[in-house]
Parts: C-alpha cells; sequence; structure tokens
C-alpha cells in the first residue's frame, strides 16, 4: 500500500525500529554514521584461492614499516593502488602458531618481503614470487616488523633483535626488553615502546642513546618535525637529541599510535581525533558525540581516514575533507564520507584511494577483508578477503602484501 | 458547477500521473545502486541523491495525488453512496493523509538515517496511515462494487478492493529487485483507474438501470 511493503520503507522502518530499542541503552554509544549496510566490494579476490602465479612487479617503493614510514601517515600519493582487476600472484606459508605471524614489510627497492612467523622465525621472501631467501630466529609475537638500511629490526614482548638483511645474521639483540609496539627506525636511531619507557637505541650498535620513562605501555611513536611522539598515558614530545620531554599533554583513552603530518601531530582518543602544533598547543579535536573514540588516521593531503569506534556496537571508516574556507592558520575537517564496515583500520592511502581492514563476516571467526575506498564518494573497490585475520598491510605500486592469521603470506597485484 | 469539474479532472490527473511517479519511486529503489558509503553532502547526480531525496520525493508525490484523487472521488459522488463508502472514504483518507506524514517524514530526515525520534514517528505514522489506507480502499471498493454506477465505476471498486488484498498476500513474500517493487502495481493501478474515471466522468454519472426482472 503506500509503502511499507517496498524495500526502502521497510529498511527504514526496521532501522527507526531497532533504534527506538536500543535508545535507551545504546544512546551516544553507537555509531554516528548513517550508512549500516556493509560495503559491497567491486572485485572480491579471495586469499585462499589458486594463485597465478603470475610475478609481482619489483623495484616499486618500500614499505619498510608499519603505515609504510616512521610518521605513521600511512600515504603513497603518487603510486597506483591495486584495483579491481588486482589477483592472487603467489602465497607463502610461515608459521601461525604458538603466535600469530606478524605484517609483513616491503624493502630493498621493493624487492624483499621480510615477515615473522608465529614460531619467530624471520623470513625474507622474494616479493616477485614469494620464494624464501633466507630464515633466520628472531621474536616470536610481533605486530610488525621494520627494515632500515640494511637491517631489519622485531620487537615483541620476548625483546628486540636487529637482524642484517645481507645474510640474515643478528647485528644486536635486547632480550631483557618488554616491547609494546613495532620499532620506529629514523635517522640512525630505532625508538622502542615498552612497558613503562620509550628506548632509543643506536640503529648500527645497539647501543641505548636514552631512555625515557612513561606511565604504564607506550604505543608505536612517530617521528617528525624534529620530534618523537609518544602515546599511552599521555602524549608525549621527545627530544631525539637526548631524550628529553619537550612536553606532554594528558589525553584519555589513547590505545593508538601518533601520527605527523602536515607540521601536525595526530592522534586518536576516546575525547575524540585530536590535533596539535609541534609545540604542543592543541589545535583542533574532531568527535561525533561521546562514547566514541577514533583510531589513528591516515593522512592524505586534504583527506583524512579515521575509524570511529563506539562504545557499543560496530565501527564506521570516516573520511574528513579539509575545509580551509574557515581561515588559516587552523583548518577545519568535516565529514565527507563515512562508510559502515564492522570492526576496522584504517591502514594506507594509495593515489586515490583509501585501504583498511574490514570484518567481511564470511568465516568462522568472522573473516576480515582489506577494503579499498575511492576517496571521492567511499565507493568500494577491490576487497582481499579471507576467512582468518588479516594483519595490516604493506603496499606498493598497484600491489600489496598480506599476511593472514593462519600464516598465508600473499602477494596481490593488478590494476 | 464548472469550477467543481475543472477541480475534479484537475485532481484525477494528479491521480493518474501520481500513480506513475509513485510506481517509478518504487521501482527505482530496486534499480538505483544502494552506495557504498553515506555522502554528507551528496551531489544531485549521485544515487545517494536519487534514492534518500528524488524517489521519496516521488513517492510522498504519489501517495498525496491519491489523496487529491480521493477528495474529488468525495466531492462527485458522495451524495450517491451510503454510509459504508463515507466510512471507508474517510479511512482510506486518513489513511493517506498518515503516510503522506511519514513519507514526508523519512524525506526530511534522509532517507530514515539520521537521529531516532523523527524516523521513528515517521515510521509509526506511515505503519498506521498504510492499515487505515489499505481497510478504507478495501471497503470503499466495497461499497463502489456494491452500488456500481456505472461499469467503469464497477472496475474502479473491484480495484481498490484487489490493491490491498494482494497487498497483504505479497506482504510475507520477501522478493528482490524490480519483481518485488511491482506488487505495488495493484495500488498504483486502482488509484489511475479512478483517475481515469473522474478525468473522463467529472460530473456525477447517472445510476445503472435496474436489472430487468423479465
Amino acid at each position: 500500500m503506500p509503502s511499507p511493503h517496498t524495500a526502502r520503507s521497510r529498511r527504514a522502518f526496521l532501522r527507526a525500529s531497532a533504534g527506538a530499542v536500543a535508545l535507551g541503552a545504546l544512546a551516544g554509544c553507537s555509531s554516528s554514521c548513517p550508512d549500516s549496510d556493509p560495503p559491497t566490494p567491486a572485485t572480491v579476490v579471495r586469499l585462499d584461492g589458486d594463485p597465478s602465479g603470475e610475478a609481482l612487479p619489483v623495484g616499486g617503493p618500500d614499505w619498510p614499516t608499519l603505515r609504510g614510514d616512521a610518521t605513521n601517515r600511512g600515504l603513497r600519493p603518487a603510486n597506483d593502488p591495486p584495483g579491481e582487476g588486482a589477483t592472487l600472484r603467489w602465497r607463502t606459508d610461515v608459521a601461525a602458531s604458538p603466535a600469530w605471524p606478524s605484517a609483513p614489510a616491503i624493502a630493498d627497492n621493493g624487492s624483499v618481503v621480510y615477515v615473522v612467523g608465529g614460531d619467530g622465525t624471520l623470513h625474507a621472501l622474494a616479493a616477485a614470487d614469494g620464494s624464501e631467501r633466507w630464515r633466520a630466529p628472531a621474536v616470536r609475537n610481533a605486530d610488525a616488523v621494520t627494515a632500515s638500511n640494511g637491517t631489519v629490526y622485531v620487537a615483541s614482548d620476548d625483546g628486540v633483535v636487529a637482524v642484517r638483511t645481507d645474510s640474515g645474521e643478528a647485528r644486536w639483540e635486547r632480550p631483557d626488553l618488554t616491547a609494546t609496539g613495532t620499532p620506529v627506525a629514523h635517522d640512525g636511531d630505532v625508538y622502542v615502546p615498552t612497558d613503562g619507557a620509550l628506548y632509543a637505541f643506536d640503529a648500527v650498535s645497539g647501543d641505548r642513546r636514552w631512555r625515557v620513562p612513561t606511565d604504564g605501555p607506550v604505543t608505536r611513536p612517530a617521528v617528525g618535525l624534529g620530534a618523537v611522539f609518544v602515546a599511552g598515558g599521555a602524549l608525549q614530545a621527545v627530544d631525539p637529541a637526548d631524550g628529553s620531554v619537550r612536553w606532554t599533554d594528558q589525553v584519555g583513552g589513547v590505545e593508538d599510535f601518533p601520527v605527523v603530518a602536515d607540521g601536525t601531530v595526530y592522534v586518536g582518543s576516546y575525547d575524540g581525533l585530536l590535533a596539535y602544533d609541534r609545540d604542543g598547543t592543541r589545535r583542533w579535536r574532531f568527535e561525533r558525540g561521546g562514547g566514541r573514540a577514533f583510531e589513528a588516521p591516515v593522512v592524505a593531503g586534504r583527506t583524512l581516514y579515521t575509524v570511529e569506534q563506539p562504545g557499543e556496537g560496530p565501527a564506521s571508516l570516516f573520511a574528513l575533507e579539509r575545509d580551509d574556507a574557515g581561515g588559516e592558520p587552523t583548518p577545519r575537517w568535516s565529514p565527507y564520507w563515512c562508510s559502515y564496515t564492522g570492526d576496522a583500520t584504517a591502514w594506507a592511502a594509495v593515489g586515490d584511494a583509501a585501504f583498511a581492514t574490514i570484518d567481511s563476516g564470511t568465516g568462522p571467526a568472522g573473516g576480515e577483508g582489506l577494503q579499498s575506498f575511492r576517496e571521492r564518494d567511499g565507493w568500494a573497490g577491490v576487497q582481499f578477503r579471507t576467512d582468518r585475520s588479516l594483519r595490516a598491510p604493506a603496499l606498493t605500486d598497484e600491489a600489496a602484501v598480506l599476511v593472514t592469521s593462519d600464516g598465508a603470506v600473499c602477494g596481490v597485484g593488478g590494476r | 458547477m464548472t469550477v467543481e469539474r475543472r477541480t475534479v479532472r484537475a485532481l484525477a490527473l494528479a491521480a493518474v500521473v501520481g500513480s506513475v511517479c509513485y510506481l517509478v519511486g518504487a521501482v527505482g529503489d530496486a534499480v538505483v545502486p544502494v552506495p557504498d558509503s553515506y555522502l554528507f553532502d551528496p551531489p544531485i547526480t549521485s544515487p545517494q541523491f536519487v534514492r534518500d531525496t528524488v524517489l521519496p520525493l516521488l513517492t510522498v508525490a504519489g501517495v498525496a495525488s491519491h489523496l487529491g484523487g480521493a477528495v474529488a472521488w468525495r466531492a462527485r459522488d458522495r451524495s450517491r453512496y451510503g454510509r459504508l463508502w463515507a466510512a471507508g472514504w474517510w479511512l482510506a483518507a486518513a489513511g493517506l493523509a498518515f503516510a503522506t506524514l511519514g513519507l514526508l517524514g523519512f524525506l526530511l530526515n534522509g532517507g530514515g538515517q539520521r537521529g531516532l525520534v523523527v524516523p521513528l514517528l515517521s515510521a509509526l505514522s506511515l505503519l498506521v496511515g498504510t492499515a487505515l489506507a489499505g481497510v478504507g480502499m478495501l471497503v470503499l471498493g466495497a461499497a463502489t462494487v456494491r452500488r456500481p454506477a456505472t461499469d467503469r465505476a464497477r472496475a474502479v471498486g473491484a480495484a481498490f478492493v484487489v490493491a490491498p488484498v494482494v497487498g497483504v498476500v505479497l506482504l510475507p513474500v520477501d522478493v528482490e529487485g524490480v519483481v518485488g517493487e511491482l506488487t505495488m502495481l495493484p495500488y498504483a493501478a486502482a488509484w489511475a483507474a479512478l483517475g481515469y474515471a473522474l478525468w473522463t466522468a467529472p460530473a456525477p454519472e447517472a445510476d445503472a438501470p435496474e436489472p430487468d426482472p423479465e
């Protein structure tokens, strides 16, 4: 009759009814994104499918650490993202127990993939076809690895190991440390977050340069603007020369790493997405109501991607658009689009696409997919899907390397 | 009297055009792709704008025009039929009014995707309106069929009986795509038939002759 039989009205009616039921219990705790349907990918590439055997292009830019570099920005603006024509090129298995394998890194002019298996073995794989070049003992339970200047740094609660990339031999070890995040290598130093301190080591010798005590565990640091930024109980800016603390800001509920981009330090928290000047002045805060935390953003020029994680219910990916109409020096960021994602993490922006791991809801454990979203409208392009969980991806020109929780290291590529 | 005939014809035309709008709105819902993400300021060419604004606008226009058709019908025939017809008319008119309000609520609320109170009230208004309109159309149709002035009136009455029955029968059937949306066809056709009948005969028609007992 007038309409409840149409799909649109039926959905709206159900949405409104469900919303009313949830009103009392969940007000302010669900996502503020009006989108309530998971994205429909244009193409799905299954990571458990048959690899084509076609080689991945070698010689592209490196992705040597989590989020691509020491700023944690996650940006590759000059490269083309893997597109709807992408295929699974190769797959190599590493140990998936007793811990999960690490996220991969691509280094040595895009030719080598480094990944730590669940048994703590560091694997060097050819980026072209996934064949193993060498393996070496490291530490298990590492989130990700960091490759820099001929060394791979692996850190976990079992310690820190630096391994030479030419031979696989250990350069130095620090088994006494309990790392709480992926190390950052920058300008001859390696910064290691731990439970109670941030350490700086000489990248080659492993000599400790300084130690900054912190209030509890800290996240992976970000380096930029002439400082090392680390988050935990507070956001701190540390002088890389001597470890002196330049400024501290007490931020509530920071569980994600800081990001440095375009003269600004970003940190996601339960208080919203916060932006600081290099001197610690808080520039702006983006929030969508109480009870909604924001994760570390991917900053891509005039667009910023961040995941809104409500207290209850599924998360959403938000794209914020920089609006300079209000005048400098403080740009305003306003929501441009958002997408229902379930549990999600934004990892990278390559060319005109953003990449985030999202729920795919396909496997016994739920399943995850690395989903691309078009910058201008959030259109869902290719999704690389597994019935398991995914580690953070490593992206290069028209290609990506993905690691699943069951130990599959996968090379995917194509436009 | 001339003005009244013009008004009846205008409302009759609106009911026919409104039925087309209503069908386009329903079919468009199945044809226009669902966006992967929600744009906070969608361009008018985007599927989201079409789905959240254009299609609901067509649906609202359609239902509102049916209300106009009902008014024209009453203006022409209220003296012909009895209390059952009048009761059916009031039920249908109230239902269409509630449904229009509910659809307007969704339209102004961006497809029921913002907040909770407005979508909830809109959904309730739509639900109540649909139920009233369905019962009202059934009663109207039955009363018209019981005492048809002409064959055309009998056809309109039959269409008003069939539309809500088909709607109720198909309510549990969840058919995706254009076919699912075409279940709205009997409803739109009933109001289009009424509009056509009013357009071609805007003044009260003579009663059909009683059947000859011989």
